[in-house]
């Protein structure tokens, strides 16, 4: 995979450092229109959080981070790994990203 | 592609393919990176008399990495990798980071990123810019506590002198370190 892929193993409590290079058709780095958006599914395809990232660090065009806090036990559990869907607008299509990171 | 954990004090080492941006043959393979080539001037489709047009590679600089903590600080900027080797396909760049007290415990992403410019030539003559674009990839990695931010000695000198001994150390992060025996 070319971006993220898998990103670590993290406690429940504790934070995930969400991270998007938004990129064009060629795979160049590009700047969003807007804000990129971020899904979190648990294994069994259940939606456990989701919303927009917080902000875009300066001086590294199209690339946007977000401090996701694991604070709710129901949704994160130990030894469940979770897919995280990004979403953004460049250049009037619609792209997506996907990571995983792993609750211990 | 995640790195791994690391404790303050190790070095992280990353290597980054300079993807080939050469013959006009070879853009569509940048297009989909699927055939990614050293990052050097292709001259197989000049024609003998150069009177052909042929797209190249000009005026590259090396990739460069930085590093973003989890409250977004870039904490390492624009540091320049050099090249590994050029004789693979596709070329590598690597640069060492040292995790010192600059770069703080936990999660953090590296990216590297480097520009690359095609020219095109006629006749031996470079002419017009054909395009610009910029190449990233991005490493997580988490850095744990429980090491040394200074690092690891490399060298330690006794010292003795009438009034009290020393130890004179030297980090890998290329620093000293000066300590006189506490009881003395």
């Amino acid at each position: 995979m070319l971006d993220s892929g898998f990103i670590g193993h993290f406690p429940v409590g504790g934070t995930v450092l969400l991270f998007v290079q938004v990129r064009a058709q060629n795979l160049a780095v590009a700047a969003a229109t807007g804000t990129p958006t971020y899904k979190v599914f648990r294994p069994d395809g259940f939606q456990v959080d989701s919303g927009d990232m917080s902000n875009a660090v300066s001086g590294l065009t199209g690339f946007w981070i977000k401090s996701l806090e694991l604070t709710n036990p129901s949704d994160y559990q130990s030894g469940q790994t979770y897919t995280v869907v990004f979403s953004y607008s460049q250049g009037g299509t619609n792209r997506s990203s996907v990571s995983t990171f792993q609750v211990v | 592609m995640y790195l791994g954990r690391f404790r303050q004090g190790d070095w992280v080492t990353l290597t980054f393919p300079k993807f080939h941006v050469g013959s006009g043959a070879h853009k569509d393979h940048l297009e989909d990176m699927q055939f990614p080539r050293p990052d050097v001037p292709d001259w197989s489709t000049v024609g003998v008399d150069h009177s052909v047009y042929s797209d190249t590679v000009f005026g590259t600089e090396n990739p460069t990495l930085s590093v973003v903590d989890s409250s977004g600080n870039v904490v390492v900027e624009d540091k320049r990798m050099h090249l590994l080797d050029s004789a693979i396909d596709p070329a590598l760049f690597t640069v060492s980071l040292f995790l010192g007290s600059d770069i703080p415990v936990g999660m953090c992403v590296a990216r590297t990123e480097y520009v690359s410019k095609w020219e095109r030539q006629y006749r031996e003559k470079w002419y017009s810019l054909v395009a610009e674009r910029t190449h990233s990839f991005t490493y997580p990695f988490k850095v744990v506590p429980s090491g040394d931010p200074r690092g690891t000695y490399i060298s330690s000198y006794f010292y003795n002198r009438p009034h009290a001994s020393f130890l004179l150390g030297q980090y890998d992060s290329d620093t000293l370190d000066f300590r006189k025996n506490p009881k003395e």
